[in-house]
């Protein structure tokens, strides 16, 4: 709006100064001209009309002197036609001709056309007509040219009667001397009256016209200063009424002008403060200052906007600017204020909606509350922060009730935004300044150069320097060596102010703001002194267990082999004796023996459960696959175990044709897996059924080879499963009294399984048998040729 | 007569073992260490040497290899006598060049299987009479 205002009026100027376009005459000229040619025309008319009747004057003189002569020679003309003596006449006609230089010529002539002709010192008589005896009777005079005398003069002729009878003619001559000077000294006078009229005339338009048009060049360079910038030139108010009210209007005008530039010039400043300065807080009142006098308000007030409740509009106000002579109590400032009136919720609604609320004096109440003295007019304008409504800036006007003016709103507007913009900006900049600060790895930003531009303070704790002793040092003060330029992390030395070298994991990731343009590197480091002592305690600490440990398979491989010893001959002693030097009818001793000799057996199964696990657990055992036919394992483990199901009166079945199913897998493991379960499973039936099958499987994990040991045994309790695996964990201690075993033989087993790639699982019932499986990973993948052989 | 040499150091085993063979016929020369194993299968040319592997001054593996490439004792078959626990010692065993392999402690039938197998020949009679106690 403010733009197209502005154009407007620069358009508008344009054709008014431009004296270029129409090429017009000055007003001057065109008024003095006018003035001059009015003046001009009132002269001619004047002259016109004067000339002529000031020469009829003069033939009216000279009418009525010739009437005078003419009846002056009545006496003689009555002589004349009484006794036709004639001398008489011509003495008084020479008479008057002497008398009068201006009389030319006497002509009396009688009806018949006898005539007296009287000149100057001379006379004769003639026989006249025509002109000389008119048939109208009447007395007429007129300058012509006569014919009897031929000359230019004033010819006066009346009839003349005697006893009421015609008698004849007396002809008056009268020389146009006199009227010929009188006529031209007429003239002349007229002429120079003329000149001086015209002259002054001229004159007097002129200044005239200068006076009328002084006030409307003294406006026009008004104008021109105006439109040059200089806003606070004023036109004086003196002239024509319609001058004065052109000026007052200009002036008004111009004041608008001032203002509206006044408060853009405020709101520049405001936006120069708000991007120079590092926090908005400190610039804030001089703008608000800045913009409150210029739109010549009392107040402007900056509030922040507390969520409260839904039925009032709370807020802060942080800052607050009065006008000169604006009294308001000491209020200290964040000042809460609350409006609870109808009308502030309706503007809480719109500020919200991001519009400008404009009011009046309507809600008194509602713009006291918190703000000393009253608003009688207000503007208030929402300020957005990151999208969202801050608070409101505000201006009000105490004094009173004012009309805001588009361009005062735009520009309310426009500060509004440009706070907005830098509390936003700050915000920002504070949040990320607020991460480096908290973050507890050493940050150092370094330019292309290498040259160190930024720091954060746990930078500045682990290397001991103060910000200033940093930036803009070389990278290479504190960052030993090249600097690695990647983004993961490596080892690295700093060099701290002391001199010391400490350990970091550092990386360092290039800083651009484009494709092209390469600001620097971000390099985060983290302190490993900590982490390598900890490091170093754990290597000792790990040393020390793997030392404890080989002691410890040093010890089970040394016990083992000396706990065997003695064994093998408490059980090759007694398999002696009772074989070899027993006979049949010792059956005691037989007995005995063979007691011994099963204790023996049994004490070495423990022996050796335990050092597998060990082995097991110190992760020394190695699966050495091969191709194993499992029929023949099966068949094998029924072979050595058909015995002890026999013994329990149990029925072993083996479901595995010879060569139905290969395993590329570790033969002595498995074998010893399934030998295992099967053993259990003779072990806890009774009289009862122990199968053993073979299948298939396809999971999503892949293809699988399934043997599974099913009874109808005693079955495992189910809170007993979960521990089923756990080494030492023959179900009840009952158990382990009544079936001998260690319960290694399970746990030994999975972990075999495991790591073959596969595992053991149990599904059981108590009182109705257990089905234990062992899935291993089908088929030999790696060696397809041997296994078809 | 089928002849054993049996490599032990353990007294009570060696004692055991050779009592328990000789009953059964076999005439069985003892040796103490594997260096005197290796000695007296040079000397003596056994049918068949049980050997120990866990043996002082030369150890089971390197006095089966010893005999295992010097011409004079390489026929000899070799039993070795290992021990459960360390798994892995059969195929240790195997690859020093034992021909066949028991597992202590010692079950004679299975022992007298794998003679009969690597060295079929005569034996000094039937079983000695039972000794008395």
């Amino acid at each position: 709006m403010a733009q197209a205002l502005e154009t407007g009026w620069r358009s508008g100027a344009g054709a008014w100064l431009n004296p270029r376009r129409h090429a017009p005459r000055s007003v001057t000229a065109q008024i003095s001209g006018l003035c001059w040619i009015i003046a001009l025309f009132s002269l001619l008319a004047f002259v016109a009309g004067s000339i002529p009747e000031q020469k009829q004057e003069f033939e009216d003189n000279l009418r009525s002197k010739a009437r005078g002569i003419a009846a002056s020679l009545q006496d003689g003309m009555a002589a004349a036609a009484v006794t036709e003596d004639y001398s008489a006449l011509v003495d008084q006609c020479q008479q008057a001709l002497a008398g009068d230089d201006a009389i030319d010529f006497l002509v009396v002539a009688k009806n018949g056309g006898f005539a007296l002709v009287v000149e100057r010192g001379a006379w004769h008589t003639a026989q006249l007509d025509g002109a000389w005896r008119p048939s109208r009777r009447e007395p007429a005079g007129g300058i012509e040219v006569t014919s009897l005398f031929h000359k230019r003069v004033f010819h006066y002729a009346t009839p003349y009667s005697f006893s009421s009878i015609p008698w004849g003619w007396v002809h008056v001559g009268l020389s146009l001397g006199a009227y010929d000077r009188g006529v031209v000294r007429l003239y002349q006078r007229t002429a120079v009256l003329a000149l001086i009229s015209i002259a002054g005339s001229l004159l007097a338009s002129v200044l005239f016209a200068k006076r009328l048009v002084r006030p409307m060049l003294r406006l026009q360079a008004v104008v021109g200063r105006v439109a040059e910038g200089d806003l606070a030139a004023r036109a004086g108010i003196r002239g024509a009424r319609e001058i004065e009210g052109l000026a007052h209007s200009f002036n008004s005008m111009a004041d608008a002008l001032l203002q509206r530039d006044r408060i853009l010039e405020s709101v520049r400043f405001a936006a120069q403060r708000f991007l120079s300065a590092a926090a908005w807080q400190t610039v804030i009142p001089e703008v608000l200052s800045k913009i409150g006098g210029a739109a010549r308000v009392s107040r402007v007030f900056l509030l922040e906007n507390r969520p409260g409740r839904r039925q009032s509009f709370s807020g802060v106000v942080l800052y607050e600017w009065l006008g000169p002579g604006i009294a308001s109590p000491a209020t200290a400032y964040p000042a809460e204020v609350r409006w609870t009136s109808s009308n502030c919720l309706l503007w809480k609604k719109a500020l919200g909606r991001g519009e400008l609320v404009l009011t009046g004096g309507d809600c008194r109440g509602c713009l006291s509350r918190g703000l000393v003295p009253a608003a009688k007019s207000s503007v208030l304008v929402p300020i957005e922060v990151d999208g969202k409504w801050f608070g409101v800036l505000g201006f009000d006007d105490c004094a009173q009730s004012r009309s805001w003016s588009e361009a005062e709103r735009d520009s309310f507007r426009s500060a509004a935004g440009m706070l907005g913009a830098a509390i936003t900006r700050q915000q920002a900049r504070e949040y990320v300044d607020n991460i480096l600060r908290s973050m507890g790895e050493a940050l150092l930003v370094i330019d292309p150069a290498a040259v160190i531009r930024q720091v954060n303070p746990s930078a500045l704790r682990l290397l001991g320097y103060r910000e200033e002793q940093l930036i803009g040092q070389a990278a290479g003060l504190v960052i030993g060596g090249e600097i690695p330029i990647n983004r993961v992390a490596v080892e690295h030395t700093f060099r701290t102010a002391s001199g010391e070298r400490i350990p970091v994991l550092l990386s360092c990731a290039e800083l651009r703001s484009g494709p092209d343009s390469l600001e620097g590197y971000v390099c985060l480091a983290q302190e490993l002194t900590e982490l390598k002592r900890t490091q170093a305690e754990l290597v000792r600490a790990r040393d020390a267990a793997e030392d404890a440990n080989r002691t410890k398979s040093a010890f089970l491989a040394n016990m083992s082999h000396e706990l065997r010893t003695p064994l093998n001959a408490i059980i090759g002693y007694s398999q002696m004796l009772r074989e070899d030097y027993i006979g049949p009818e010792q059956t005691g001793v037989h007995a005995d023996l063979e007691k011994i000799e099963r204790s023996g057996q049994l004490l070495l199964g423990i022996i050796n459960d335990i050092l597998d696990l060990s082995k097991i657990e110190a992760g020394r055992e190695m699966v050495k696959p091969q191709n194993v036919d499992v029929a023949a394992v099966l068949q094998e483990v029924a072979n050595t175990l058909q015995p002890l199901a026999r013994q329990q009166g149990n029925v072993l079945e083996i479901d595995c044709p010879a060569g139905a199913a290969m395993l590329y897998t570790d033969l002595a493991k498995f074998r010893q897996s399934v030998l295992n379960l099967v053993n259990n499973a003779c072990k806890f039936t009774e009289n009862g059924r122990v199968s053993v099958t073979v299948g298939r499987l396809h999971t999503r994990e892949g293809e699988w080879t399934e043997v599974q040991v099913a009874d109808t045994g005693i079955g495992i309790a189910p809170e007993h499963l979960a521990r089923l695996f756990q080494p030492f964990s023959q179900v009840d201690g009952s158990t382990t009294r009544k079936y001998n075993g260690t319960g290694l033989g399970l746990a030994i087993s999975r972990r075999f399984c495991q790591m073959m790639g596969g595992d053991i699982t149990v599904e059981s019932e108590p009182g109705r048998g257990s089905r234990f499986s062992i899935r291993l990973p089908a088929g030999p993948v790696d060696n397809p040729v041997e296994m078809r052989s | 007569m089928c002849r054993i040499l049996l490599v032990e150091d353990n007294e009570m085993n060696r004692d055991m073992l050779s009592r328990r063979l000789r009953h059964r016929g076999y005439e069985v020369l003892v040796a103490l260490d594997g260096r005197e194993g290796v000695e007296m299968a040079r000397r003596a040319q056994p049918d068949v040497v049980l050997m120990d592997l866990s043996l002082p001054v030369i150890d089971g593996w390197t006095a089966t290899r010893m005999l295992k490439s010097d011409a004079g004792t390489r026929a000899i078959p070799v039993v070795a006598l290992t021990a459960h626990a360390m798994l892995g010692d059969e195929e240790k065993a195997l690859e020093a060049g034992c021909d066949d392999y028991a597992t202590k402690p010692i079950s004679l039938p299975e022992l007298l299987d794998i003679i009969e197998k690597l060295a079929p020949g005569p034996r000094a009679g039937q079983l000695n009479p039972v000794e008395t106690i």
